[in-house]
């Protein structure tokens, strides 16, 4: 039988760390990254390198030191902070775009307009240095479905690699998930990928309904760090998944790679 | 029409509990979005007259155990010749498995326990499934070995079926707390529910189970609404639907500001201003790497006091 190959985007030294009370050291950081590169992990990202100069210096040692693993940064939707993201010489550069109206209008205080001229100038700036960029639909979950179709389809215009599905606040449900990509990938968008949080207890089956819908991967974090309910856990996801898609790591490599983790979150 | 069942109280074993205890627990399981409470037949005894038989369903032993007052009974025991006759509940583990369903048609009432790995499916295929074979509508019942169970239930439930799961997922079934909560952001489905009760519900069950509930559970855990990194308390501050997905006081929480290795200037501003000190807005920036500084050399976040400590050094200029 031969199964969908899907992959994972681990996000434990970026979104995970935003956990309250989680503060990583270089070390550590430098250790997760290798952990998660040996276990084949497809893409790490690997911070956020607009938060400190120490940040950065710990993402190009991460870069410099993968031996398989694509590398990618997190970066605001603000060209200083894109300029500091490619400082790092990441392999991609994913630059985070709130979509949803609430966070346009009350996080932002701005329009659609702008949000739109103000990515396209962060999306050119950052593909001037001849990095990759993907693109997160912040608070997709609570965001027009019409809106992000267009903004998908514009996005593959601008050679964007792949867009982000984030269910920012952990609202969706699996039918909802499955019908939210299915449309983005109708309307043209560039590949998918889901990044859930568990709020609801769905991060897994939400999911494993993205990838159903032909997501092209998944964003997780070990043991399901996260703020509030935690991320999708990679674990969870890779043992739900293991029958339906082709997904590294094996399911021991997944089962290992939380015992590891358990042992550095935990051990002080 | 929408129906949960919560079967908690027939996972535990409450045997040892004070009366006391277990019947407020049953009464704020009662209130926090199950419409039916399932227990085993010595628990309702113990519950007396508090017990509310038109939502209580029974967990027989055996299909002709007498239940004096209450309707409703469930048991994986089957026997045709009982009437009237209880819910049947079978186990299937394997989405392919729903092929042998067909011979159960016949039986009236059907709980269907399992379906772990339904989530690899297209499950509303699989729902309209399991209603042609079965020409009845079961209940379902997720086992959670997957993690998917909360939301099989949900997706079942708003299919229009009925299901069954467990206070904070114990015993392996479906947190019956987080399909509420789906269901209410989902559906609007009982949105006066007052679910301020769930930290004493969380209270009583850790009482009663010895099982402690983790800090970051879905819907229940107490620090689900902690927030540290500065996009987030910025976003918060303008305004909390930014980042959380309902409000803290909805489930009897309160959000609490923690000041770390990724709290920006307008969270320490906050935190600050929550305890009482006042920092210059000039030194901010020096007293944030200080404590971005020492919250990764503890490999934590700063208690009240070590921020103090900071904001006064900072403040001094020492």
């Amino acid at each position: 039988m031969n199964l969908q190959r899907a992959y994972i985007i681990d996000t434990t030294l970026r979104d995970g760390e935003q956990s309250p009370g989680c503060a990583f050291s270089s070390e550590q950081k430098l250790r997760i990254a290798q952990m998660l590169d040996r276990a084949g992990i497809y893409q790490i990202e690997a911070g956020m390198p607009a938060m400190s100069g120490d940040e950065r210096q710990v993402i190009r040692e991460i870069v410099a030191n993968r031996a398989r693993a694509k590398i990618s940064v997190w970066s605001r939707m603000n060209p200083d902070d894109v300029r500091l993201a490619m400082e790092c010489r990441p392999d991609m550069i994913h630059i985070s775009a709130p979509v949803s109206y609430v966070h346009i209008y009350s996080k932002l205080r701005k329009n659609k307009t702008w949000l739109q001229k103000q990515l396209l100038d962060c999306i050119e700036l950052a593909q001037s240095g001849g990095f990759a960029v993907t693109v997160g639909f912040e608070d997709a979950s609570r965001a027009d479905i019409t809106f992000m179709s267009a903004l998908a389809a514009l996005m593959r215009e601008e050679g964007v690699l792949r867009i982000q599905f984030s269910d920012t606040v952990g609202v969706m449900t699996p039918q909802r998930t499955y019908d939210c990509i299915r449309e983005l990938i109708l309307c043209g968008s560039p590949p998918v990928t889901f990044h859930g949080h568990n709020d609801l207890g769905m991060a897994a089956a939400n999911s494993m309904a993205a990838l159903r819908a032909g997501a092209f991967g998944i964003e997780t974090t070990l043991l399901g760090l996260g703020v509030r309910a935690g991320n999708c856990d990679l674990e969870t996801l890779v043992l739900a998944a293991r029958r339906a898609y082709d997904l590294r790591p094996s399911p021991h490599d997944a089962q290992t790679l939380s015992r590891k983790a358990k042992n550095i979150f935990y051990t002080h | 029409m929408i129906k949960l069942t919560d079967k908690t109280l027939t996972v535990l074993d409450t045997g040892d509990c004070p009366i006391s205890a277990l019947t407020e627990f049953y009464q704020l399981l009662l209130k926090a979005g199950a419409d039916e409470i399932e227990m085993d037949w010595k628990t309702a005894q113990r519950l007396g007259d508090a017990l509310i038989p038109e939502r209580t369903v029974i967990a027989l032993e055996h299909p002709v155990q007498l239940t004096p007052g209450c309707a409703k009974r469930v048991c994986h025991i089957t026997d045709l010749m009982v009437e009237p006759r209880p819910v049947f509940e079978i186990q299937i583990n394997d989405v392919r498995e729903i092929s042998q369903l067909a011979r159960y048609a016949g039986y009236g009432k059907l709980r269907i326990t399992g379906l772990s790995n339904l989530m690899s499916y297209d499950f509303q295929s699989v729902f309209q499934q399991l209603r042609k074979r079965l020409s009845i509508e079961p209940e379902l019942c997720p086992i959670d070995e997957f993690g998917c169970a909360a939301a099989i239930l949900t997706e079942w439930v708003m299919d229009g079926g009925s299901g069954v799961g467990t206070f904070a997922g114990i015993g392996g079934y479906a947190p019956l707390e987080e399909a509420v909560m789906a269901l209410r952001l989902a559906r609007r489905h009982k949105p006066r529910l007052d679910l301020s009760i769930l930290p004493r519900l969380c209270e009583l069950f850790t009482q009663l189970s010895g099982v402690a509930i983790p800090p970051h559970k879905a819907v229940i855990g107490s620090a689900v609404f902690d927030v540290e990194s500065g996009i987030h308390v910025e976003g918060i501050l303008k305004n909390a639907s930014n980042y959380e997905p309902f409000s803290p006081e909805l489930v009897g929480a309160r959000r609490r500001i923690v000041i770390g290795k990724h709290s920006g200037i307008a969270s320490l501003r906050c935190g600050l201003s929550a305890l009482g000190c006042d920092v210059p807005e000039a030194k901010l920036p020096f007293l944030l790497e200080e404590v971005r500084r020492e919250a990764t050399r503890l490999s934590r976040a700063l208690s009240d006091g070590e921020v103090l400590a900071l904001a006064g050094k900072a403040r001094d200029g020492t």
